[in-house]
């Protein structure tokens, strides 16, 4: 376990070693002064320059990556150009955001999609099984920006249960929460009907294993082989594709918090890359990477939970 | 006994809803497209800041009205000596900051110096050049020197970049700004919204109407236009997709707001670049092009076609776009006569703007097809405009919306300092001549004199005018038409009864 630990820490470390490196090489080659975005048409040459050196960008690129890998250490981003604040306490802000609507998008997608999964499983090739697979079909097809933009038309404009913008948590933990529950619900479909269509077909795996048939011959019902015997094996293949799907949120989510105007990372990330805010882009990048390959952890962690054998071996 | 519940019914719903109608809303929801990085407008160009702050946080010694009329602001008049180099500012007394404290001329002083001279930490310092020294001459009163007579200083003082800043609380003037007027900051979520409270100093208390206002940051057009339908934004003055307002124009809830910009959009075609240097074939150019074709096309029929580079409801300016009106059979012969019977390719940089960058240049591509010019349209991004066009004077032909107010003179920046490649020496004389004017009949004829001059060498290729569109919801009043100055000025803003 230990050296399992050991190994999963260093693949986190090179991940976020080797996105550091590609994120700083493509903020170098990428067209554009930050200090002139800043400054707009009518600033003077000298003034520029001036803020250049402000921001740092007069120094070496070696030395710049350096510093910014020293202060990445200890935990010190350094200052956003356009707000002037530390990246670190921005970033922490965006996250309040983003964090529980992905989680929420999870949580939203895997609830939905097991038991539609199981369900169309169990109904093999029969109405239910169409039904469910025409779901999944559709939810896979429509863009989930595109989504979006429908459930704001539908119960932001016309019904108008639900208003547009993000109040922020200050405005209580109900009124963010239902800020967040129309992009959550647009991040999850697409993920719903993938997930759903992997369950379907991992259930289906499972049950014509023969413990199921010797499950079934022992004398315990449909229902129970279901739960105790096929769910649990099934869900091998599906926490790797949840685990996964939490990346695809993430990544969803830097569209999604655009069309709904939530204030959270991908905007921020968005933004940074219009002004060219390198501080905060080369950060938000690196803290994605890390995110990441955290939560694969936790899903090679879950795996030793849900299926004792690997452990052994 | 239907009927009896009905009214019943009616009288019950009337009694709840009673008190709410009979108090009109003390809160103000504004959109904007871009946030504030900060909300210093002295010393950040961004235009959002001046957005926010501007006439509701700060106000300047001079202050800019809807129609870009020059009022007294904190200061009460003013003396121009003769020689037009030494202006005495006499100011309002009885002012205090919004955290309490006095204003009287050290303010003044202490701000008007920092945005001078070789140290100035202004976002703009051009418009302050010609101001040479600023003293003191008693509490009330103050005097600002120039170096040259400059018939703009009093109006440059109106702008968000001329506002009097605290010297006590300057170190976070960024985050909590201190002002004189009627709001100040109460609470800002970046990346979302910033809400104004009222200043509890402020001169005339009762004269504040709103209790709060909050600043809305809503850069997609779409989110844009949900937000107002929705109702959850109260107006957006400036919502910048043409497309949007068919939505609102027939709902009852809401008023379309048509007014004028200082932006003279433009194409520049690069005269350091062949065949651009050939009056001929920027003569061919400009008949090829129908200008309110290009309004209709590209900005739903919103914005006034231009001749030249002055905003049309400026009194001053001057009709030439009958100059070198659409006649695409006269382009072709002067393509001919220039050397290009068989037109030519090029190539047309467009920065970000949907409807009249991108958009228009579509349309403009489309108009120069015509005449056999093959444009290939290039789509950057502002960071890479900026790099290219801009500063590299990298381009064949490129599009953009001057926005600054009165800047004609941005064409007597001559070749090495300005991306048009322009230089002409008697237009350069005008303008100089101008600098030094400040009798307003004598500056109407001059800088008539230099729009008829950049007209009729199409300096640039002049297209519209740029409209201020925006939405309100109906019972929303005296929000600016208008943007004569970068500015939401929603101190005269109010809720209809």
């Amino acid at each position: 376990m230990l050296s399992f630990l050991a190994r999963r820490f260093l693949t986190l470390v090179g991940t976020a070693f080797a996105a550091s490196l590609v994120v700083f090489l493509v903020l170098e080659v990428v067209p554009g002064d930050p200090a002139l975005l800043q400054l707009g048409i009518e600033a003077s040459q000298e003034v520029v320059d001036q803020r250049r050196a402000e921001m740092g960008l007069d120094r070496p690129a070696l030395v710049r990556y350096v510093d910014w890998i020293a202060g990445l250490l200890t935990l010190d981003f350094g200052n956003s150009f356009t707000y002037d604040t530390p990246v670190g306490q921005l970033i922490a802000q965006r996250l309040t955001v983003t964090l529980p609507l992905t989680c929420m998008a999870l949580v939203a997608s895997t609830l939905i999609a097991i038991p539609l999964g199981m369900f169309a499983a169990a109904n093999r090739n029969r109405a239910g099984d169409y039904g469910v697979m025409t779901f999944s079909q559709v939810g896979v097809a429509v863009p989930n920006f595109w989504f979006g933009i429908l459930l704001i038309l539908l119960f932001a404009v016309h019904w108008q249960v639900f208003d547009t913008g993000f109040p922020g948590w200050d405005e209580g933990l109900f009124a963010g929460l239902k800020a967040l529950v129309l992009p959550a619900a647009a991040l999850a479909l697409g993920e719903a009907a993938i997930l759903a269509r992997i369950t379907r077909s991992a259930v289906l795996e499972t049950m014509r294993e023969d413990y199921v048939r010797t499950a079934r011959a022992k004398g315990l019902s449909r229902w129970q082989v279901m739960t105790r015997h096929v769910l649990r094996n099934a869900l091998i293949p599906i926490s790797t594709i949840v685990g996964l799907q939490f990346a695809l949120l993430l990544a969803g989510s830097i569209i999604i918090e655009e069309v709904f105007q939530l204030p959270g990372l991908g905007k921020l990330l968005i933004q940074a890359i219009g002004q060219r805010d390198f501080q905060v882009i080369k950060n938000a990048v690196v803290l994605f990477a890390v995110l990441v390959v955290l939560v694969n952890f936790l899903v090679d962690a879950l795996y030793a939970a849900i299926d004792p054998r690997p452990k052994q071996a | 006994m239907g009927t009896i519940r009905n009214a019943l019914f009616a009288s019950a719903v009337a009694l709840v809803l009673a008190p709410a109608l009979a108090h009109a809303k003390t809160d103000l929801i504004v959109g904007m497209n871009l946030e504030p990085p900060n909300l210093d407008p002295t010393t950040t160009a961004a235009a959002a800041v001046d957005e926010v702050t501007y006439a509701n946080i700060f106000e300047g010694l001079t202050r800019i009205n809807e129609n870009g009329e020059i009022l007294p602001g904190l200061a009460e008049s003013w003396d121009v000596s003769d020689d037009g180099l030494t202006i005495t500012f006499n100011l309002r007394q009885g002012i205090e900051f919004a955290d309490g404290s006095p204003f009287n001329a050290d303010d003044v002083v202490f701000s008007i110096a920092r945005i001078i001279g070789p140290d100035s930490v202004s976002g703009k310092p051009q418009l302050f050049s010609s101001i040479a020294d600023v003293e003191r001459i008693d509490d009330n009163t103050v005097r600002i020197t120039l170096s040259e007579p400059d018939g703009l200083v009093l109006f440059n003082l109106g702008q968000g970049d001329g506002v009097i800043v605290n010297e006590a609380t300057i170190d976070e003037i960024g985050t909590n700004p201190i002002g004189t007027g009627p709001y100040m900051v109460g609470d800002r979520v970046e990346g979302d919204h910033i809400t104004l409270v009222r200043n509890p100093n402020y001169r005339d208390p009762a004269a504040v109407y709103f209790d709060t206002v909050e600043f809305r940051f809503i850069t997609d057009s779409a989110a844009q236009t949900a937000a107002m339908l929705a109702g959850d934004v109260d107006v957006f003055p400036n919502i910048g997709a043409p497309e949007a307002l068919a939505a609102f124009e027939n709902d009852q809830r809401f008023e379309v707001i048509v007014g004028t910009t200082e932006g003279e959009t433009v194409m520049a075609a690069n005269w350091r670049r062949e065949p651009f240097n050939d009056p001929l074939v920027r003569q061919a150019i400009m008949h090829a092009i129908d200008r309110q074709g290009l309004v209709d096309a590209a900005m739903f029929g919103y914005g006034t076609p231009i001749g030249t580079h002055f905003a049309p409801h400026n009194p001053a300016y001057v009709d030439l776009t009958g100059l070198y009106p659409y006649d695409p059979d006269r382009a072709r012969e002067l393509l001919a006569e220039a050397g290009y019977p068989d037109g030519f390719s090029t190539t047309f940089v467009l920065p970000p703007p949907a409807a009249y960058a991108r958009r228009g240049g579509e349309v403009i591509q489309s108009y120069l097809a015509e005449v056999g010019i093959d444009a290939e349209l290039v789509p950057v991004e502002w960071a890479q405009w900026l790099e290219g066009p801009f500063r590299g004077y990298d381009y064949d032909l490129t599009i953009v919306s001057h926005t600054e107010p009165l800047d004609i003179g941005i064409y007597a920046l001559g070749p090495d300092d300005y991306y048009f490649g322009y230089d002409n020496a008697s237009f350069n004389a005008v303008i100089e001549e101008l600098r030094g004017e400040s009798d307003a009949s004598a500056r109407a004829v001059q800088y008539q004199e230099a729009q008829q001059i950049i007209a009729e060498d199409l300096a640039s290729i002049f297209l519209f005018q740029l409209p201020q569109l925006g939405v309100r919801n109906a019972n929303v009043q005296g929000v600016w038409a208008n943007r004569p100055i970068q500015a939401n000025d929603i101190t005269g803003a109010y809720w209809q009864e």
